[in-house]
């Protein structure tokens, strides 16, 4: 059995639908490695992959990075939370080996 | 501009019918079509008004741990487009309190722009007309937390909207991003001009109004270092 934890990431069509533009995956045994599953070419993953986001968590001074793990994750949903761009808290998924 | 200018100089604002003044009614009173919750952690909704557009609900919750945040998120987002107003900037999307399906909450009218972030060197698809005004208001509300995810650009005009003022950005602090106030000193567009003084005088004169709207002690506070800051800025006349 394997464990990932996720967090999903929308952006609001012209419709009013959500529509997902990345998932940030981790899994419990690799916890300074998240992936994301999206459009790698997408602005919003450029500049969060370039710039990073803010430990507002933990107010803590720095920035944080998809390499920082499960802190990066936690941070996501504070970061995105306009409505235009919303993130989820993060989810486990749990896969069968 | 002399230092200690006086605020009287400045006429009050007069209660205009302005398209914002009919957007809000709208946003207050008008049928709604259609209501879809979005996935996220902060409750969110997605509405559809009868033949008025769209707007997006952010829910005060009262019943959570964070319940005073969440108050404050949406007592802030009003309070940020009643400074808006008063400048007469026209940069916050027009917000009403609404309760909807039993939850209370703020309406705020859905801008039809692209989110700053979607938008690689956004500062060359901006007129610098409304990146000195941005970057006046964030230097009013001290805003710390302006990142290209919480702004809109509108490509064809060059326009910006200003979104997400809460207590991350404007209270406790959030990322410390202050991205269009640099972009704005970058660009060395930091000399106020006479309408943009002529709007702080505006505020200025009619600032205390707010306090009448809140009784925390937070957003009290707030508004008094907004009333300095403007002051501020009217005496140095300058973002530099």
């Amino acid at each position: 059995m394997t464990l990932f934890y996720f967090v999903d990431l929308y952006e609001l069509d012209k419709d009013a639908k959500q529509k997902k533009i990345a998932t940030f995956r981790m899994q419990k045994d690799e916890p300074g490695k998240v992936e994301i599953d999206g459009d790698q070419n997408h602005p919003v993953l450029e500049n969060i992959r370039g710039e990073g986001i803010f430990d507002y968590k933990n107010s803590r001074p720095g920035k944080l990075y998809p390499y920082d793990g499960m802190s990066f994750l936690e941070n996501l949903k504070y970061y995105f939370r306009s409505g235009y761009l919303l993130a989820t808290d993060v989810q486990k998924h749990v896969v069968d080996n | 501009m002399t230092e200690g200018r006086n605020i009287e100089q400045f006429r009050a604002p007069t209660v205009e019918t302005t398209p914002e003044t009919s957007i809000e009614s709208v946003l207050e009173r008008g049928e709604i079509e259609r209501v879809e919750q979005l996935e996220g952690y902060f409750p969110t909704k997605a509405v559809k008004l009868k033949d008025d557009g769209q707007a997006i609900f952010r829910e005060t919750s009262y019943d959570s741990e964070q319940s005073k945040h969440r108050f404050l998120r949406s007592k802030l987002e009003l309070l940020a487009a009643g400074i808006d107003k008063r400048l007469r900037f026209g940069l916050v999307p027009p917000v009403v309190a609404r309760t909807i399906e039993g939850n209370i909450g703020i309406l705020q009218e859905r801008i039809f722009a692209k989110v700053a972030s979607e938008i690689t060197n956004w500062e060359y698809s901006v007129d610098s007309s409304w990146l000195v005004k941005a970057a006046v208001f964030d230097y009013l509300i001290g805003n710390r937390d302006r990142h290209s995810g919480n702004f809109l650009i509108d490509s064809g005009t060059g326009r910006i909207w200003l979104i997400d003022h809460d207590y991350l950005s404007l209270i406790v602090g959030g990322s410390e991003k202050t991205e269009i106030l640099d972009k704005a000193r970058d660009k060395n567009l930091t000399q106020l001009s006479k309408d943009i003084k002529e709007s702080l005088g505006f505020l200025l004169a009619d600032i205390d109004s707010l306090k009448q709207e809140t009784d925390d002690i937070e957003i009290l506070h707030f508004i008094e270092k907004v009333k300095t800051r403007t002051q501020e800025l009217l005496n140095t006349g300058t973002l530099a």
